[in-house]
């Protein structure tokens, strides 16, 4: 498929977003936290790949290669826009944290509430169920870091959950 | 709970049906709009331009127009940032400006490794990388200033790196009318030092008092390789000398001037 893609098969090309589409809409809502920028970014992934496949090692896997170009258009999309959040908002949102941790607050909302460092991998991980391996290779890590990122995310969720036991034991 | 957050991933990335096919008509009539000999490379390059006209601010920093030799290095500068994960095309270049990477920093003798953030300034001319995790990056009329993301209480002193350009003084010329100006805000000016390191130019350190929450200064001044200098001040307090202060400095040794075209 890779090859038609390459040779400009439309076909080919339409096969693989219904394959991964989902995946990346799904992942793009909840990276961006923004229903219109998480098109944006599926979109121009897309677009990204079909002219860049012919750079595509087809020796490796190629879902890595995929989520890091959607990663990177989420993460630029979002710094694009965050120039004109408006301060408003921006108190909003600083004025939600001082709240953790609380039993109340929504599982959710505390996954959201975390850094960047800790919330996609965490994301990748429950969204999707991927392996530690897949994610360390879609976020450019090893797999040690990106295991330290996790358990640290994990510590971080139950904390904001107000102690409550959260995540695998593993 | 590991189900739970499973699920309510599930909930919130929900979308409208219809939305797999609108997208894939905006995506066709993108793939038609662009003859199939152009590249990925100038099509971002025209993004790139749009994008910069409607954001462009008027600004002494942004006195050098885009000429088309500027033009040129947005091309390999946007092509680098459009390049996908994984290419060894021109590896060394695309890691100095990959959109993020990991910088080390030693503190109080332990190394932490933190995600640093690209900020490529084309008018200006200079890139460099910041913690991205604790501090943001702000443009102001005349300076971009990276400052802490959660504002510090109102009794602490400023703390921020600030980056701006004199594009008409040489760094020796600058330095000791900085050197000049400081000495009447600060107690404690040091003379003005050559340094190397974290970058290669002019240093003047001021501190004014001995207290915790002293005003400490640092001002390095660089040539912009052409007739002026770039102007990089890391203002803190003493207490946080080892925790700003040294991040500011790890930031600085990843200022890089772009040579102009």
């Amino acid at each position: 498929m890779i090859g038609r893609i390459i040779q400009g098969d439309r076909e080919a090309f339409r096969h693989l977003y219904d394959e991964y589409f989902d995946y990346a809409m799904r992942t793009a809502i909840v990276v961006t936290k923004h229903a219109e920028w998480a098109k944006d970014a599926v979109q121009e992934t897309f677009l990204r790949v079909y002219r860049n496949m012919w750079q595509y090692d087809q020796g490796k896997p190629f879902k890595p290669w995929f989520y890091c170009i959607l990663l990177r258009e989420c993460y630029r999309i979002m710094e694009r826009e965050k120039k004109v959040v408006p301060l408003s908002e921006q108190l909003e949102r600083i004025g939600v944290e001082p709240e953790l941790p609380d039993a109340n607050v929504d599982i959710y909302e505390a996954l959201q509430s975390m850094n960047d460092m800790y919330r996609i991998p965490l994301i990748l991980k429950y969204l999707h169920d991927y392996s530690e391996k897949e994610i360390a290779d879609m976020l450019e890590l090893n797999v040690n870091t990106l295991k330290s990122r996790l358990h640290k995310g994990r510590e971080k969720m139950r904390s904001s959950l107000g102690g409550e036991p959260y995540g695998s034991k593993a | 709970m590991d189900q739970k957050l499973k699920d309510r991933l599930q909930e919130e990335s929900r979308y409208p049906d219809s939305l797999k096919e609108d997208l894939w008509a905006q995506i066709e009539s993108q793939l038609e709009a662009l003859p199939p000999g152009m590249t990925e490379q100038s099509r971002t390059l025209s993004r790139s331009l749009e994008h910069d006209n409607k954001k462009r601010r008027v600004s002494r920093m942004k006195i050098v127009k885009v000429s088309t030799g500027i033009a040129a290095a947005v091309i390999a500068v946007t092509a680098f940032l459009a390049l996908p994960a994984g290419t060894a095309f021109m590896k060394s270049i695309q890691d100095w400006f990959a959109p993020e990477k990991e910088i080390e920093i030693e503190l109080e003798g332990d190394k932490e490794t933190t995600q640093g953030q690209v900020h490529v300034d084309q008018e200006s001319r200079y890139a460099i990388y910041y913690d991205k995790e604790r501090y943001k990056l702000v443009q102001e009329n005349d300076k971009d200033v990276i400052t802490t993301i959660d504002l510090l209480p109102a009794e602490y002193p400023e703390v921020s790196l600030t980056i701006e350009q004199n594009v008409s003084k040489k760094p020796e010329e600058l330095a000791s009318e900085i050197a000049g100006q400081l000495a009447s805000q600060y107690s404690d000016v040091r003379e003005i030092e050559q340094v190397t390191d974290p970058v290669n130019g002019y240093w003047i350190h001021a501190i004014d008092g001995s207290d915790r929450l002293s005003p400490v200064i640092d001002v390095y001044i660089v040539s912009n390789e052409q007739q002026g200098s770039f102007i990089l001040t890391s203002r803190f307090f003493l207490e946080a000398a080892e925790g700003h202060g040294s991040r500011f400095t790890q930031t600085l040794k990843e200022f890089q001037v772009l040579k102009p075209e």
